[in-house]
């Protein structure tokens, strides 16, 4: 039997509910799954108040998640596979775009020429390599902490891209606040999408850098979650930071897929 | 005819060379009489000059002053990545300004008054801002990002002009390079790091005592048209000329430069109201010293030296009580200085030391 260790920050939510619902119904997944959520509003906190304490809250959890699937995997029998599965950084297109007062500001992909947004009207342009190496740097502990957990439990490990983000700010701030009760005019709004979409495809493009350099496999977004411009589709949407079950979906069937053919048994 | 004591007799000790530079303690000699305003914790101190001038930027940024940085990054950038994009190193990212007439011309961009015709410099595959030539690690990816970067730049360069408190200007240099087509200067020359050098199209020019007092009477005159109440401290570097152009030696290129910047700066400050000059160069290389505030090069200034000059500034422009740095400095004797580079001479960003490197 396949078992999946998925760990991550809240952006594994998704997934977990995608595999609850599919347990629901006969026939059964024919696959475990067990999750380690950590939490994104821990990460919040590690960016935006601990002043970027390379990931002084993600990174203990990250390995303690990892340590803990790979006890539960001296468990299952020999003739088992076991995958882990590790899906961080869903946080930084949100928290990073997120509140106006924290500092508004747009940059230009190596593809434009111009910007979404009236530049006249921003507090201000930064350089994309700002934004580029500001994200490596947050990555930097989370990588090397990926890096120890896969040369300590010699188990397949594989990355899972995090979900792209919404188009519309205004959505995002809807179902944010019927999930929670709160006044949508009380809320804080959100910075333009572009620059949304803009900030998570260089984290994408940084994190599957890095898997290829310490040779972990990457799992893109599955190409039916997105539309053509790259923003998550309606019908995938969760609760308006995150992915709803239909994404999780899609990215288990591809984890599962995967992991049929790559993970390797527990004692071979 | 009334006899009258000779006018000497009933001068203050500060007016005396023996009383109040040979004989105190070297390191507590102090050239500041009075003080024309005070500055309190909340009021915006702007800083602008040569590399200096970021020492003076460090120490109200520690001391628990309002050190005004109007170009921030943004919140969520890693704050080690945003200090390498010299982010907060200072009030906006405009680099070293080292002469005047690059400080009028950057006040003029800011305000739409003058757009040079030099072009972005191609450079290591990206795009260098001639202007700023080190402002970031890395070049722009495009003309336009370089084109965006700038605007936004000096939006941010006016906002501090118009909401400043108190602006210090760190007068540098007098030698600069120019384009021949608007006279647009540059902080280091082109071709020496960034660029290429074409005397047809640039040349060498070092500014008169006449020039550098026009700019420093224009400046003023157009900082206080936008904000009126702004207060304005000038000083004059101690650090010497890294190279002249001038085909002088360069001890008295240096020599030159640093007369004319501090006979201007004297000359300005008594057109202007509300402005001070206060005495960096003194109090780091006057005679007291024996050049012993200069690291083993003769040209990087000690910490030791900058906290002196710091020690003054507060004492007469702040309400501060001198610091225990202070004091113990007041303490040490001659043979406590030992000429071993100090870390922070280091760590200022200065784009002419390139022009060590030919």
């Amino acid at each position: 039997m396949l078992h999946l260790y998925i760990v991550g920050d809240s952006h594994i939510g998704c997934l977990d509910k995608a595999f609850r619902e599919a347990s629901k119904f006969k026939p059964k997944p024919h696959y475990s799954a067990a999750f380690h959520s950590l939490g994104g509003g821990a990460v919040a906190y590690d960016l935006l108040i601990r002043n970027h304490q390379s990931c002084w809250v993600l990174n203990p959890l990250l390995k303690t998640a990892v340590m803990t699937a790979k006890k539960q995997a001296t468990r299952i029998t020999p003739a088992d596979r076991v995958q882990i599965a590790i899906c961080v950084g869903g946080y930084v297109s949100t928290v990073y775009t997120w509140d106006k007062k924290l500092g508004q500001f747009d940059f230009l992909l190596d593809a434009e020429d111009s910007v979404d947004a009236d530049p006249d009207a921003l507090s201000m342009m930064v350089p994309t390599s700002l934004v580029r190496q500001s994200l490596k740097a947050h990555f930097k502990v989370m990588v090397d902490a990926l890096l120890q957990v896969k040369q300590q439990t010699a188990l397949p490990t594989l990355f899972v891209s995090p979900p792209p983000p919404y188009r519309s700010s205004e959505t995002i701030v809807e179902l944010m606040c019927a999930k929670r009760s709160i006044d949508k005019h009380a809320m804080q709004q959100p910075m333009h999408s572009s620059v949304r979409l803009k900030v998570w495809r260089i984290a994408d493009e940084i994190l599957r850098a890095e898997m290829e350099r310490i040779s972990v496999p990457f799992l893109g977004v599955p190409s039916g979650a997105v539309d053509a411009d790259g923003y998550l589709l309606p019908e995938m949407f969760g609760d308006g930071f995150h992915a709803g079950t239909a994404y999780g979906q899609l990215v288990l069937d591809a984890l599962v897929q995967h992991a049929e053919t790559e993970a390797a048994f527990v004692c071979s | 005819m009334s006899m009258t004591p000779c006018p000497y007799k009933e001068l203050p000790d500060s007016a005396f060379w023996k009383r109040s530079v040979a004989e105190p303690l070297w390191t507590t000699v102090d050239p500041v009489l009075s003080a024309p305003f005070k500055i309190t914790q909340t009021m915006r101190v702007a800083t602008a000059g040569s590399c200096f001038a970021q020492h003076i930027a460090r120490h109200l940024k520690n001391s628990g002053y309002n050190y005004y940085v109007r170009e921030r990054a943004p919140r969520c950038i890693h704050p080690e990545v945003a200090l390498h994009y010299n982010y907060g190193t200072f009030s906006a990212r405009f680099g070293n300004v080292y002469t005047t007439r690059q400080l009028r011309q950057l006040i003029d961009r800011a305000l739409n008054l003058f757009i040079p015709e030099e072009p972005f410099w191609f450079k290591d595959g990206g795009y260098v801002d001639p202007f700023r030539p080190q402002i970031q690690p890395v070049p722009f990816s495009s003309i336009r990002e370089a084109e965006l970067d700038r605007a936004s730049h000096l939006k941010a360069v006016r906002h501090m002009l118009e909401s400043m408190d108190v602006f210090v200007f760190t007068l540098g240099l007098t030698e600069s390079w120019e384009s021949l087509s608007d006279g647009s200067v540059f902080p280091v020359c082109p071709g020496c790091g960034a660029g290429t050098f074409d005397s047809s199209l640039y040349q060498f020019k070092n500014f008169t005592y006449e020039e550098i007092l026009d700019d420093l009477i224009y400046v003023t005159n157009t900082i206080r048209a936008l904000n009126p109440s702004c207060r304005f401290i000038f000083t004059v570097s101690p650090v010497p000329l890294i190279a002249t152009a001038d085909l002088n030696h360069v001890l008295t290129a240096t020599t030159y430069s640093k007369a004319v910047l501090r006979v201007a700066a004297e000359t300005a400050v008594k057109q202007t109201p509300m402005s001070v000059y206060f005495p960096s160069f003194e109090i780091v290389s006057g005679a007291h010293t024996r050049g012993r505030y200069f690291e083993q090069d003769l040209r990087g200034i000690r910490e030791e030296g900058v906290e002196h000059v710091m020690g003054v500034f507060f004492r007469h422009f702040t309400d501060r009580q001198p610091e225990t740095a202070d004091a113990q400095r007041s303490q040490k004797c001659l043979s406590d200085f030992q000429f071993t580079p100090t870390s922070n001479s280091m760590d200022v960003v200065c784009d002419e030391e390139i022009l060590d490197k030919f």
